[in-house]
This record gives structure tokens, C-alpha cells and sequence, in this order.
């Protein structure tokens, strides 16, 4: 235990001794180090400026992360490197791969990092060369291709400006000091790339991403350019972020110079590799951070293949060399005492014999390896164009042994070039083709002609060209064998061909007539459907530009020719219009017009494609349609009743005239408009409207009373549904029946009279005998009771009675007058009878000719002298005027039933005008007016009596009615006179009256003709 | 004074109105027969001479037509009245030709009997007393 215990603190106590020596070299070195200011050079392959963009953040870095040392950049120009770092005046250097070997080699320069490159986005750890022309120089297309030219590279240290580039044109068998018509160093990257922009050189390299990186800052634009791509395509150029043309070298080496304390450097080295990768400031512009340091070999096999420093004097002999190789030897002299100078002059000797030598076997190898590299390039140079074709070649012997054939020929038969040189050609081809090769390279062999056949084997088409090569004397030594795959030709042709037919017959196969119009106004294409449209050939049109125009109606010309000329200048869009054309035969034909003007992608006008549909049929139907709904609306119009079409909600679609005057309306205003809004005589009919829609059912109104400008009118409403199964709406027919109404009470009113005549025809009979009695009797007791009768007188004194006392008795009992009553009472009854009989008999008398004023005059005698008239009515205090047409107007009838008809009517006028008191100046007048009217007269009878209100109008022609006390009138006398007119005349009868102005009658007789007088 | 008087035949079914009118022209110094039928008138013609026959038409029998036309036959000379409650009565064409006239029709009631006399009269060629 204690022992254990000792052994451990005696450990502890060294780990303690080994910290505290371990902190004290620390110190010391910090203290060492804290006492220089390191400086970083940097080559400044481009300018000062972007060398210290690209490198400030390194410095800035290591200032930052490593405190107790202060660094500084240092850009320093190509030239100055090697001398900066030979005078020791920077601590470490940034710089190429080129540079970083040389100073390695010279003096042991050690790189501690290799950059991490952030590039446009990119990142890399390898860069490499881009050699690069205009892209319109088409004479570049490999290496080889730069002799002769103009040449510029960045700068003659430049790894990625020029040694990259350098290699591969000596890999290539290039001395670009040599071939190159001029080799010229720009300087920087930039100059190279504008010196091959502006033609100075053909050709130049710069590193890989300047191209990139200039076109980003928007200096070139690299599809003027071309380059010569690097042929590896593997790991790692195929992974590489850019254009590239030569082998890849590692990134710039960041190196200690030797003077550097390793503890500095790999303080140095371990900040660097924390070091984050920033994108850069601005595109273009390269950022950096730093990888453990790469082998640069590829670079140092670069500069050895080069002879560039620091290999040089690679190739030549020096004094260590000698030494060890011939140390032996100088020993030996040195030991039998020869001395320094025998040593010196051995090796001079050798030198030069050496020298001598070598040189002269070097002149010899490189003219022969010259003048083989001559043949063989120029073999290569045939044999590449050989293979660069798709035709297979043979070069044959005239008995057709293979002597040569390119890679094509080969391919074709999955053979190599060499199993087939030797062979016979005819041994590769199917039968039937070697045949025909075989008769025709003989009779090639034997006239000398080439001779061109096709072939077909294997599937595919040949073409094929054999062509003699002749020998010293003119005879056919060799042939050559051209042999085109034309398969591939003969398909697309076919396709081009199947596919023109095909478009071809789309377009001569349309109906309408189309056309493409060339820019220059000229048709490129008019459709054979023009003939049957127009009448004319698509040749026609071809040959004669104007026709189109020609072709138009006249009355559209103008429009049209105004078209064609803005779309031939391109100034109308997709554009339409129908116009007519005139067939050769007069035929118009309506045609429908479409064109617009097309243009290939690029924008190229291409003219004008335009379509003529012939829609002549349609615009038929459409005039049909026009016509048929003309038609419609005429017979709509035509109709006598108001006619509506709504929908199934009832909103006006169609309507006619008498409509449109009903609703004070037009058609349009009225349109979709609900029925029942704008037709007054429906306004309440909204709900049966939609019952007859909804029940598919006809509703109807009959003689329903509307007052329209203060008339009332009757009107019949029917609602028709629209019979189709789909078909939703109604047609609304509105008839005006006041006409009819009235005729219908007139009739019903005929017929109670007629009826009253059959009745009293019946009656009159039974009634006349008992009424003869009654009159007989009371005629014959008036005569016997009267003195004028002598039997009377004789009788009294017979009965010795006293006559006179009987008499006087009679009279004071009032006897005469019971019988005067009953005599009377008799005779208004007969007349009565009379008068009903007068609607069941027809005229026994004849018609005569009478002046209508003549009856008139006649009537108003025949009132005047009136019994009744005179005695209740006081008719000679009415004023009668007589207004009579000039004319005369006369008439067949029957003299006392005019008369009759007149006298009532005047009658009738008294008796009103009786019971009116009139206000002087006002007197009881009668107006009698007869007026002409055709082939008819109407006789106005008017009064100022007191006149009648409508109920009692409506009345006064009935029969038995009368508003007089009873015994006065009959309720007969205006019943008869309608009667006499309507019935016996065909004649009209009216009454109007306004209360309290008066009453007037009109009768309107038709005057008859000669043989109306039965 | 008073010449033989002219003699009247009154036929008609109507007692009454025979009787009145027979009172009537009795009064007016008529010799006044009368019949109740076409077939009763016609024996009575047989019997006695008549001047003058008033008729009424509708008859039980015979008509007043018939009756006229075969009086007419018995006696061209005879004159006619006819006196009817038919208001339509029309003369015949035959009636016409005997001559009867629209003058000679008189529809029952007559407003006045007087008019029957005026006719008789004047049938008669007597003036009025």
C-alpha cells in the first residue's frame, strides 16, 4: 500500500514537472512568435486589388483567430515571388502550383494548405487551363487545328494562364514557339480573353472559370465562344464545375517559408483548416478557404515534362551527377594523386563527348520522328475522314478482294477492319447482292465507268457508287467502293411524302374554299373546293390575283375590297365578314369570310390564310326565318283579337299590334315584362294565367266588362297553354265582344217579340169577338139611347114613355158615360191586340218608292193633327226643325209602317218632352235629320226632353214597358217601331240619351232596290 | 119614302155579334137575316133574296171563303162584307176576282160600326140617311 502510494505521487509529481515545462516552451515560443510580424505573400496574378479580395479574409482570419500573432498580406507581382522569397523578406506564401514547386525545390518552401475554391457558387479544390476561340472560327476543332495560328496565354508562370494549356499542346505534338504563327502572353486572364475577342489571336488559354467568371460580371457573353474540350470525361473532369481543356492541378498552396518556426506553422496550419468557406462579396470574385495540403506531383511532373523551373536543367549534366556516377573514378584519380584538375578536365571531356553525342542522336531521332510524325498524321488524316462519314468504303481489287475499307464498311458486317482486308468482298454480302456487286465491279473493271446501283439487303437500302482507280497504263488496278446507307433517306422521304399527301388531301378535300395569300399578294394555295363554290378553278385564282375582289356583289365591294386591302398589309387581326359572290352563271352565292394573318415563330410575316364557307343555305333559312317570323308577327297583327305569348312565368314574348295599342306600348318596351303589368285587361287574370300554364288546360273569361276612355267594353279572355310537352307559356287571346253582346240582347229582345206576335196572333181571334161585342153592344145601347135615332122615339111613345126624362135620367146616372167608358176601354184594347199583332205579320202591302224627307213631312202632319197628341201633349207648342240630306234620299217601303216607326218615335218625344219644364229661352224642340249613307239613310229624331238614364235606355224598346201611367200609351209603340225597322227592314235602330239634354233616336233604313216593291 | 128595303145577311158563329150587328143595320133600315154558318146562310139564300152578305171567316163547316164563293155562284150580283176576328185575314186571289177589295175587310172590334155602314152604303150605292 505505501509503496503504491510513493509510486504514485512520485507520477504525479513528474506530470506536474512535465506541465509546468511543457507551459514555460509554450510561453517562450508565444513570446518568440509575438515578436515577428509575419507576412503573407500573396501572388497577385490579376492586380493588388483582387489579390488582396481574395486573400484578405485568410489574413483577417488568422489575425483573428491566433491573437498573439500579427499577419499581413503581401501581394506581390509574378516577378517579384522567387525574389521575396529568396530574400527571405515574407514568412509565408500564397501562390500557384507553378510558383509553389520552384520555391519548394529552391528553397523548401513547405505548403501547410492547399485552397478550397468557392468560384460562382462553386466549389473546387483543382483548377486547370481553357483553351478557347471565337465561336464563329469554324477552322478549330482540335489541337492540331492551332498550328499556325495566333496564340495567347495570360503569362509565362501562369499555371492555369498557360502551363496547363502548355502540356497538352505539347502532348499533342505542339511547340507552341514553333507552330503557332505568334505566342503571346496578355499579361492577365482578362487580356487573354479580349485579345481573342478582338481577333488578335485565334486561339488563347486562360485559366479554368475565367470565361465563367467574366461572363457573370456580365463582361462577355460566352456564347461567342468555343473551346476544346478535355477528352477524359471520368473522375474527377467529369464532376468538374467548368469549362476545361487540359489536365487538372491541385489549388493554390498557402507554404512556410523555411525560416518559420514549425511551432508558427502548425499554429498556422490548424487555424486555416477551421477556416469557414464564405461565398464572396460579389459574384465573380473567388473566396477561399483552405484543405490539408495536397500532393502538387501532377504539377512537378508539369514543370519536369516543361523543363520550367525548377527543372530547367533537367536533361543536362551536373557536377553531383558526375560525381555520383563516376565517383569511383575520381577517387582513383584522386587517389594516384591526378589532382582537382585531371578531376576537373575528366569531366569536362565527358561533358562534352556527352554532349556531342546526345545532340547528334537527338538531331537524328527528331528528323525521323518528324518525318514518321508527318506520314502518320497524314495517314490519320485520311483514315479520319474515312471514318468520318456514314457511307462505308472498300478499296477492292478488280476481283473484288478487300484491300482497305473504313470503319463504317467494318461496322456494317461486325467485323474489325483487319478480318476483313484480304477477304472477299462478295463472301460479306447475301446472294443475291454479291451477284450483282460481282457482275458490276467487273464490268467497272472492264470499262472503266463508275457504275452507280441501289441494293437492298439485310432490310435496309444501299446506295451505291463504285469507282475505277486506274494504273501507269490505263488499266483498272483498284476499285473504289462507296456504299450509302439510304434507309433512313428512303423512310423520312416516305414519311415526307406520305405526310405532304396527307396534308395535301386535307386541304384539296375541304368544302370551303380556302386560301393562303402570300405576302407579296400572290395565292401559295387555293382549295379545289373554290370551283364549286365559286364557279371558278383554283388555277384561275393562281393566275389572275384580282378575281377574288372581282367575284364580290357590288353592293359589298366596297366593304370587302376595303377589308382585303388592310388584311393584305398585315393591319387586321382574325378578322370575319359575310359578303356575296357572283357566280360566271348570275347565281349569288353568300359567302362567309374568315382570315388573319399568320407569321412563322420567328415573326416572319407569312401572309394571309383565309376561308370562304359558302353559307348561301343559311342565309336562305335565315331569310326563311326572317320572313316565316315577319309572317308570324303579320298574321298576329292581322288577327282581330289581342293576342299575347308569355312565358312560363308569364312575362310577355310576343305580342301583336292590337296588343301594343291596348297597353299603349311597343312590342320591345313590353318585353319580358309580366302580362299583368303591362296589359290593364289582364291585371287581375294573373292567377288563372298561371293555372292555365300549370294545368296545361285552357282558362277562359267570358264578356268580362272593363271601362276603357270612360266606355265600358266586354271583352271574351281566353288563356291557351302551349300545347308542346316542354314547351312552358301561354297564349292569351283577348276579344273585344261589346259588338256581340249587344247584338245578343237584341236578338234575345227579337225573339220576345216575335214571340209576343206568335202569342198574339193566336189570341187575337178569341179576343177580337168578345171585343166586336163589347163594341157592338156598347155602340148599339149609345144609339138606342140617343134622340138622333127615330126607332128610338118611336119606341118611347109605343111604350108611352117620355123620352127626354129617360134621357136626362141616363145622363144624371152617369149611364152614357159607363158606356162612352166601355166603348173606350173596347178600343184600347183592339188596339192593343193590333198592335201585338204587328210583330207576327209581314207587310200585306206593297213597297213603294218614297222620299224618306217626303215621309217625314208626312209623319209630322199625321202628329200634329194627332187626337191624342193635340189633346195631352200640346204638340203645337214643339218646335220641329226638318235638316234633310240634299240629296233626297229615296227608298222602297210601305208607307204607313214608316210612318208608324216615326210617328212613335215622335210620339214617344212629346210625351217625354211633356214632363220636362223648360226654362226660357228653352222650348220643346224636335230635330228631324236625314243623312245618306250608302246604299242606307239615317233619320236622326232628336229632343231636348228631359232624356233618360241607362237603365230605362236599355229598356225603352222593350215591350209593355212604358214609364207612363197606366192608359197612357200602350209600352208598345217603340217595341213596334223597332220591330217594323229591324225586322221588316233589316234596318238598326239606336238610342242614346244624356239625363236632362235630351234623347235621340237614329234609325238607319236600308232604301232597297227597284223589286223590293212586294 | 122608303123604298123596299135592301136586305142584309149576317153570317157568323157568334150569337151576339149577330145579334148586335143585326140590331146595328135594323136600325139603319136594313131587312136583316141571319145565319150561324156558311151552310145555314146558303139555305137561307135559297129562301129569301139578298143584297148584301157581311161574313165572318172562321166558321164551324164551311168558311166564310167558301160561303162567299158559293153565294157569289148563286148570285153574281150579291155584294160581300167581310167582318173577321182573324187579324191576319188575307183575300184570296179568287176573292179578289169577284171583285172584293182590302176595303170591303174589316177586323173585329170595328172602331166604330159606322164604317161598316159606310161601306154597306156605298156596296149598296145608297147614301147615307
Amino acid at each position: 500500500m505505501s509503496h503504491r502510494r510513493g509510486c504514485l505521487h512520485r507520477a504525479r509529481r513528474i506530470v506536474k514537472l512535465g506541465c509546468l515545462l511543457l507551459a514555460a516552451a509554450l510561453l517562450l515560443a508565444a513570446e518568440r512568435a509575438g515578436a515577428a510580424d509575419f507576412k503573407v505573400g500573396a501572388l497577385a496574378n490579376r492586380s493588388v486589388a483582387i489579390c488582396r479580395t481574395q486573400w484578405d479574409p485568410t489574413v483577417e482570419y488568422l489575425n483573428a483567430v491566433l491573437p498573439g500573432h500579427t499577419f499581413r498580406l503581401v501581394p506581390l507581382p509574378f516577378d517579384q515571388i522567387i525574389a521575396s522569397v529568396a530574400a527571405g523578406d515574407i514568412d509565408f506564401i500564397i501562390t500557384n502550383p507553378s510558383f509553389y514547386i520552384e520555391l519548394e525545390t529552391r528553397f523548401a518552401t513547405a505548403r501547410l494548405a492547399s485552397s478550397r475554391t468557392s468560384i460562382l457558387g462553386k466549389e473546387t479544390t483543382s483548377y486547370g487551363g481553357v483553351i478557347f476561340f471565337r465561336a464563329d472560327r469554324d477552322d478549330i476543332r482540335n489541337l492540331s487545328d492551332l498550328r499556325g495560328k495566333r496564340f495567347v496565354a495570360a503569362d509565362g508562370y501562369s499555371l492555369g494562364g498557360w502551363h496547363a494549356a502548355w502540356l497538352e499542346l505539347k502532348s499533342a505534338g505542339i511547340d507552341p514557339f514553333k507552330d503557332f504563327a505568334s505566342m503571346k502572353f496578355a499579361g492577365s486572364h482578362d487580356g487573354v480573353v479580349q485579345a481573342v475577342l478582338d481577333g488578335s489571336a485565334d486561339a488563347g488559354t486562360v485559366r479554368t472559370d475565367t470565361l465563367e467568371r467574366m461572363q457573370a460580371d456580365g463582361k462577355i457573353d460566352l456564347s461567342r465562344f468555343r473551346i476544346l474540350p478535355y477528352p477524359d470525361t471520368g473522375p474527377p473532369y467529369g464532376a468538374f464545375p467548368f469549362l476545361l481543356s487540359t489536365h487538372l492541378y491541385p489549388e493554390w498552396p498557402l507554404a512556410k517559408l523555411a525560416h518559420v518556426p514549425d511551432e508558427t506553422a502548425r499554429e498556422v496550419a490548424a487555424a486555416l483548416l477551421t477556416m469557414p468557406l464564405r461565398a464572396a462579396g460579389k459574384p465573380g470574385e473567388n473566396a477561399h478557404a483552405w484543405n490539408v495540403p495536397v500532393g502538387y506531383e501532377s504539377v512537378r511532373d508539369l514543370l519536369r515534362e516543361l523543363r520550367l523551373p525548377p527543372f530547367q536543367d533537367y536533361g543536362k549534366i551536373s557536377v553531383a551527377d558526375v560525381f555520383r556516377n563516376y565517383w569511383q573514378i575520381i577517387v582513383l584519380i584522386a587517389i594516384s594523386g591526378a589532382g582537382g584538375l585531371l578531376t576537373l578536365i575528366v569531366v569536362s571531356y565527358l561533358n562534352v563527348k556527352l554532349k556531342t553525342s546526345r545532340r547528334e542522336l537527338e538531331r537524328e531521332l527528331e528528323a525521323r520522328a518528324a518525318a514518321e510524325t508527318r506520314v502518320r498524321e497524314r495517314e490519320a488524316r485520311i483514315r479520319s475522314l474515312l471514318n468520318a462519314t456514314t457511307d462505308s468504303v472498300f478499296l477492292l481489287d478488280p476481283a473484288g478482294v478487300i484491300l482497305d475499307l473504313n470503319e463504317v464498311a467494318a461496322k456494317r458486317r461486325n467485323l474489325s477492319p483487319a478480318e476483313l482486308i484480304g477477304k472477299l468482298l462478295y463472301d460479306t454480302l447475301p446472294k443475291h447482292a454479291a451477284d450483282a456487286r460481282r457482275a458490276t465491279i467487273e464490268t467497272v473493271s472492264r470499262t472503266g465507268e463508275a457504275a452507280f446501283i441501289e441494293e437492298d439487303r439485310h432490310g435496309r437500302s444501299y446506295n451505291l457508287r463504285i469507282w475505277p482507280i486506274f494504273g501507269d497504263q490505263g488499266e483498272v488496278v483498284q476499285l473504289a467502293s462507296y456504299s450509302r446507307d439510304v434507309t433512313d433517306y428512303k423512310l423520312s422521304e416516305k414519311i415526307a411524302r406520305e405526310s405532304e399527301e396527307k396534308y395535301r388531301t386535307v386541304a384539296d378535300f375541304t368544302y370551303d374554299w380556302e386560301y393562303w395569300l402570300g405576302p407579296d399578294g400572290r395565292y401559295l394555295f387555293v382549295s379545289p373546293a373554290c370551283k364549286e363554290i365559286t364557279g371558278h378553278e383554283a388555277a384561275e385564282f393562281f393566275a389572275d390575283h384580282g378575281l377574288m375582289a372581282r367575284l364580290v356583289h357590288p353592293e359589298d365591294r366596297q366593304r370587302m375590297l376595303a377589308h382585303l386591302a388592310d388584311a393584305a398589309g398585315g393591319l387586321t387581326g382574325e378578322c370575319e365578314l359575310d359578303f356575296r359572290i357572283i357566280r360566271p352563271n348570275g347565281q349569288i352565292r353568300w359567302i362567309a369570310h374568315k382570315c388573319r394573318p399568320i407569321h412563322r415563330e420567328d415573326g416572319t410575316f407569312l401572309g394571309q390564310r383565309g376561308s370562304n364557307r359558302d353559307i348561301t343555305a343559311r342565309k336562305e333559312i335565315e331569310a326563311e326565318v326572317a320572313g316565316l317570323k315577319n309572317l308570324m308577327q303579320n298574321i298576329l297583327d292581322s288577327m282581330p283579337s289581342i293576342l299575347v305569348g308569355v312565358d312560363g312565368l308569364g312575362r310577355v314574348t310576343h305580342w301583336n299590334s292590337l296588343a301594343a295599342k291596348a297597353a299603349g306600348m311597343p312590342f320591345a318596351q313590353a318585353k319580358d315584362m309580366p302580362v299583368d303589368a303591362v296589359l290593364p285587361f289582364v291585371r287581375d287574370e294573373r292567377e288563372r294565367i298561371n293555372a292555365a300554364i300549370r294545368d296545361k288546360r285552357v282558362h277562359k273569361v267570358a264578356k268580362k266588362a272593363s271601362v276603357t276612355g270612360g266606355e265600358t267594353i266586354f271583352q271574351d279572355i281566353t288563356i291557351y297553354p302551349l300545347a308542346g310537352e316542354d314547351a312552358l307559356g301561354a297564349v292569351i287571346r283577348i276579344d273585344d265582344v261589346t259588338e256581340r253582346a249587344r247584338l245578343e240582347e237584341m236578338m234575345i229582345q227579337s225573339e220576345k217579340m216575335m214571340s209576343i206576335g206568335g202569342l198574339a196572333a193566336g189570341m187575337a181571334h178569341e179576343i177580337n169577338n168578345p171585343l166586336g161585342i163589347i163594341l157592338q153592344a156598347a155602340q148599339n145601347a149609345m144609339r138606342r139611347i140617343s134622340p138622333a135615332l127615330v126607332s128610338n122615339l118611336q119606341t118611347a111613345k109605343e111604350l108611352d114613355v117620355d123620352f127626354e126624362a129617360v134621357t136626362r135620367y141616363l145622363e144624371r146616372r152617369k149611364i152614357t158615360d159607363y158606356l162612352a167608358d166601355i166603348n173606350e176601354a173596347g178600343l184600347r184594347a183592339s188596339k192593343i191586340v193590333q198592335s201585338m199583332l204587328n210583330f207576327s205579320r209581314r207587310s200585306q202591302s206593297r213597297r213603294a218608292l218614297h222620299s224618306v224627307a217626303g215621309l217625314l213631312d208626312k209623319t209630322l202632319e199625321l202628329a200634329k193633327s194627332d187626337y191624342d197628341l193635340k189633346k195631352n201633349y200640346d204638340i203645337k207648342k214643339i218646335k220641329f226643325t226638318t235638316d234633310y240630306d240634299q240629296s233626297d234620299p229615296r227608298g222602297y217601303f210601305v208607307e204607313t209602317e214608316i210612318e208608324q216607326v216615326f210617328l212613335n218615335i215622335i210620339k214617344n218625344a212629346a210625351q217625354a218632352m211633356a214632363e220636362k219644364v223648360y226654362q226660357a229661352p228653352e222650348e220643346p224642340a224636335v230635330s228631324l235629320r236625314t243623312r245618306r249613307d250608302g246604299d242606307r239613310v239615317q233619320v236622326d229624331i232628336e229632343d231636348n226632353g228631359p232624356g233618360m238614364n241607362e237603365a230605362i235606355g236599355k229598356r225603352v224598346l222593350e215591350p209593355f214597358f212604358t214609364t207612363k201611367a197606366p192608359g197612357r200609351g200602350t209600352g208598345l209603340g217603340l217595341s213596334v217601331t223597332y220591330f217594323i225597322v229591324t225586322n221588316n227592314y233589316g234596318g238598326e235602330l239606336y238610342v242614346s240619351s244624356e239625363p236632362g239634354r235630351g234623347t235621340r233616336f237614329r234609325v238607319v233604313l236600308p232604301l232597297g232596290r227597284a223589286g223590293d216593291e212586294v | 119614302m122608303k123604298s123596299e128595303a135592301a136586305v142584309i145577311l149576317i153570317i157568323d158563329d157568334e150569337e151576339k155579334i149577330r145579334a148586335g150587328l143585326a140590331d146595328y143595320f135594323e136600325d139603319e133600315g136594313f131587312a136583316v137575316l141571319a145565319a150561324a154558318s156558311a151552310e145555314d146562310g146558303l139555305a137561307v139564300l135559297a129562301a129569301n133574296p139578298v143584297d148584301l152578305c157581311t161574313v165572318d171567316i172562321r166558321l164551324p163547316g164551311a168558311s166564310g171563303n167558301e160561303f162567299i164563293l158559293r153565294a157569289h155562284g148563286l148570285n153574281p150580283k150579291m155584294k160581300f162584307l167581310i167582318y173577321t176576328g182573324s187579324a191576319d185575314y188575307e183575300l184570296t186571289a179568287t176573292l179578289r176576282a169577284i171583285p172584293i177589295t182590302d176595303g170591303e175587310v174589316f177586323t173585329k172590334p170595328v172602331e166604330n160600326l159606322s164604317l161598316l155602314l159606310a161601306a154597306v152604303n156605298r156596296l149598296l150605292g145608297r147614301t147615307a140617311p
